[in-house]
């Protein structure tokens, strides 16, 4: 592996056009190919805009807001190109491209928009359908298919692009877990070959999947390191979701340290008795 | 019988539309409805054509004819019936909108056009139109559920109904266009922008026939703005 | 007789192959229930069978003993508050305040109202009153529907994905909320992938598979079942941590010592990183 990162941030902070605070403020971090970042933080901290930046659309669509400190991407390029760059927005419906009949389509216009010969975007539907499990699917109409359904076809567009940076915001919402899996089995089938990062509030998933993690609160950088450490390091992670099993341990065994292992499971039953029967 | 032409036809006859409605002579006006009504009978989706032309299309056009002859003073415009000339221009437009409306639908409206290869800039110009005709559609269809699932009483009644569009612009515009802003940017990241010669898997290119068709619209329009 | 009744559903989109079929269940009015299943299950299109936006084709609903349906949608809304799956849909008014009054004054009442006075301050919204509801956070669009649904004061509720996109903050504010219709007496049927927040939150559990009623049954006898976790793994589903250990442990033989309890911890804590 090279030295040089795919991606550095300096310093990096955003004020969009006419807004009276930034939209995250001093964020640095750098990654490499192969390397998954994940980026937690309550709702309105920055973590939708920074990934913006990242893909380059702060500096296209929203030119007039003020940058300040560095990002460098390979070749100082200044925006990636859409061959290389996929981006699963958080609202799925947002991705559809409104001018396709069925989800096979779907699935190729992105393809055809970048030039790829037919043949392999034929290749690229088959992949993209069995790895997301559309087959009953694929001649449906985009529209009508339900939420969930929408956003694993949200998924394989951009995961058919075979992109070098993949860039998630909230992948996981109005998923099942078994499309979770589906999820992280494509997700790990790229990560070789790519640079993901994963804006998410499901610590378990953050656990899972990556290699750093960042915590923006406020648009300010409160954490940058590996996800193990994240609850370990002495920063306030209250307004964080509680990752599932550190719910369970508290839920389940209270106090267990002090108490007896028979006292603990009377906590249980009373836990359970007043969440359940209530 | 399935009337199918390609979006370029399609096109060509809305710009005929517009040069007959303001420049045509009476006659020609009633020429080319009498035309396209012939041509309705054999659409598939017919009966949403007439009903949305009986709830709609003659209503205005009889409100048009009364507000201009009846209610308005005349006009020094040397027409014999003010009301029946705007009428007449309402409805060529109105009858070949719907024409069009009820022959294609947007995204088979959108591979004619993609399959015409033109520059990339037009390529997104144009679908982002259609996401903006199509976000109208949906948007003004889930706000009429939204806002029954909220207690508001649809009303059968055809100006109930018109007043209930009215508060109904403002957000559906404002939101149509909002969220073509987003859309925008996600057929950006889509590559709509993409230098590269652009590939297809389906197709729909324009037959000789469509091909005649338009050069005759055009052609055809011209004259008539030429010679009016 | 029950306030929501399915009897027999069955219902397609049009030409498609069935989305429904025959589901019977019933819902008293003070139930709090929470209906899973995998993508494309059909929950979504039970909501919108039981206020009314589509007919079923096959078999019979009943909501307070009125048959649901567009002409008889004010009298369902009066009974049902709604928070559909896509906030984008549903909000269109020009500023959060205007929203949450919408279904209020459709329904005869007004800003004073207590309701609204109460709903906002639930879900602390004071400050944001006067904002576009498209400057908010897709988080705060998705608590603003919730929060107008409430706003109306009906008797029982229907949030379709009322957890999806929205982190701790916005968690803790519905949490809020469904505990004061709780105290209110009030019931909710809660649509969601979320097993834990569901479990935490209801007394009954639905489970949907293609169509079919799989589990209809109370959750506290569901979760004592041997073979719950296995019912729901095999629709597609699974169950969430917390349950899943307290299962465990109570299997466990009372001597069985807090050190083997704490590596059982570390175990699930790692499995679970594996497979979330
Ligand atoms: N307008 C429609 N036309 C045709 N089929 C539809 C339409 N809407 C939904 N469907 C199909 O009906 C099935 C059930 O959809 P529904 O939205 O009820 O699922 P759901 O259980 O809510 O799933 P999710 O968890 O993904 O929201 C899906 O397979 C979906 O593709
Ligand atoms: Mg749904």
């Amino acid at each position: 592996m090279t030295a040089h990162p795919n991606l550095l941030l300096e310093h990096f902070s955003y004020t969009y056009p006419f807004a009276d605070r930034p939209a995250f403020t001093d964020v640095s971090f750098e990654l490499l190919s192969g390397e998954t970042l994940g980026i937690v933080g309550p709702s309105t901290s920055g973590k939708t805009s920074l990934l913006y930046a990242i893909a380059g659309i702060l500096q296209k669509h929203f030119p007039a807001g003020i940058m300040s400190g560095n990002i460098l991407r390979e070749a100082a390029k200044p925006f990636i190109s859409p061959a290389e760059i996929g981006f699963v927005f958080q609202d799925q419906y947002m991705q559809l491209s409104g001018a396709t009949e069925t989800v096979e389509a779907e699935i190729a216009f992105s393809l055809e928009q970048l030039g790829t010969p037919p043949n392999i975007i034929r290749e690229r539907i088959v992949e993209q359908v069995s790895q997301f499990h559309l087959e009953h699917l694929a001649r449906r109409h985009p529209q009508t298919l339900s939420g969930g359904e929408t956003r694993m076809l949200a998924l394989a567009c951009e995961m058919a692009k075979h992109p070098r940076c993949l860039l998630l915001d909230q992948p996981t919402e109005s998923l099942h877990p078994e499309g979770i899996n589906l999820l992280i089995n494509a997700l790990n089938r790229i990560k070789q070959s790519a640079m993901l990062i994963v804006v998410e509030h499901r610590l378990e998933l953050i656990n899972a999947l990556c290699d750093k993690v960042l915590f923006l609160l406020n648009g300010n950088q409160q954490f940058y390191g590996h996800p193990s450490e994240l609850f370990s390091s002495d920063i306030d992670t209250h307004s964080l979701d509680i990752p599932s099993w550190i719910d369970a341990q508290r839920k389940l065994l209270g106090h267990v340290e002090t108490l007896s292992y028979r006292k603990s499971l009377r906590t249980l039953q009373q836990w359970h008795s007043s969440n359940l029967q209530t | 019988m399935k009337i199918k032409f390609h979006p370029i036809v399609l096109i060509a006859l809305l710009i005929f539309a517009f040069i007959t409605a303001l420049a045509g002579e009476i006659i020609h006006q009633l020429l080319f409805i009498a035309l396209l009504l012939f041509v309705s009978v054999f659409l598939k989706k017919r009966k949403a054509f007439w009903k949305k032309m009986a709830t709609f299309g003659i209503p205005l056009t009889v409100v048009l004819i009364i507000l201009n002859d009846v209610i308005l003073p005349p006009l020094a415009t040397g027409h014999p019936s003010q009301g029946i000339h705007y009428a007449l221009r309402f409805l060529v437009l109105l009858i070949c909108l719907l024409t069009i409306v009820h022959t294609t639908t947007p995204t088979e409206f959108a591979l004619g056009l993609r399959s015409l290869r033109l520059p990339p800039r037009f390529n997104h110009i144009f679908l982002l139109s259609f996401e903006v005709f199509d976000s109208f559609r949906t948007i003004t269809r889930n706000v009429t559920i939204a806002q029954q699932l909220r207690g508001f009483r649809i009303r059968r009644n055809i100006f109930n109904r018109a007043k209930n569009l009215f508060p109904l612009f403002f957000p559906v515009v404002f939101s149509a266009l909002s969220m073509s802003l987003d859309r925008g940017i996600a057929l950006d990241l889509k590559g709509i922008n993409s230098p590269s010669a652009k590939t297809y898997l389906a197709e729909w290119k324009p037959t000789i026939l469509d091909k005649l068709t338009t050069v005759f619209l055009i052609v055809c329009s011209f004259l008539f703005f030429l010679f009016r | 007789m029950a306030f929501v009744e399915f009897t027999n559903v069955g219902f397609s989109y049009s030409h498609n192959s069935p989305v429904l079929h025959s589901i019977s269940f019933s819902i008293e009015r003070t139930e709090h229930v929470m209906l899973a299943g995998t993508i494309g299950a059909g929950k979504s299109t039970a909501l919108k069978l039981a206020v009314g936006l589509f007919a079923p084709d096959k078999g019979s609903i009943r909501v307070d003993g009125i048959s649901p349906s567009i002409p008889s949608l004010y009298e369902i809304v009066k009974r049902i508050g709604v928070a559909l799956q896509n906030p984008s849909d549903q909000i269109f008014c020009s500023t959060v305040r205007e929203e949450m009054l919408y279904g209020l004054r459709n329904l005869g009442a007004n800003e004073t109202s207590d309701t609204f006075q109460r709903t906002v301050a639930l879900f602390g919204f004071s400050r944001l009153l006067d904002k576009h509801p498209y400057d908010l956070h897709p988080a705060q669009r998705r608590l603003l529907t919730i929060a107008s649904a409430i706003a109306m004061n009906t008797p029982f509720y229907i949030f379709d994905e009322p957890t999806s996109g929205i982190s701790k903050p916005e968690r803790e504010s519905i949490v809020g909320a469904l505990h004061q219709l709780r105290i209110a007496g009030k019931g909710y049927m809660l649509i969601t992938h979320d097993l834990a927040f569901g479990m935490e939150h209801c007394d009954r559990i639905l489970v949907f598979n293609k169509g079919i009623l799989a589990v209809d049954e109370s959750l506290p006898d569901f979760l004592q079942r041997e073979n719950a976790q296995g019912i729901l793994k095999k629709n597609g589903l699974q169950m969430p941590i917390v349950p899943r250990m307290s299962a465990q442990l109570a299997q466990n033989t009372i001597t069985a010592q807090y050190p083997d309890f704490i590596s059982q911890l570390r175990q699930q804590q790692t499995s679970s990183k594996q497979a979330p």
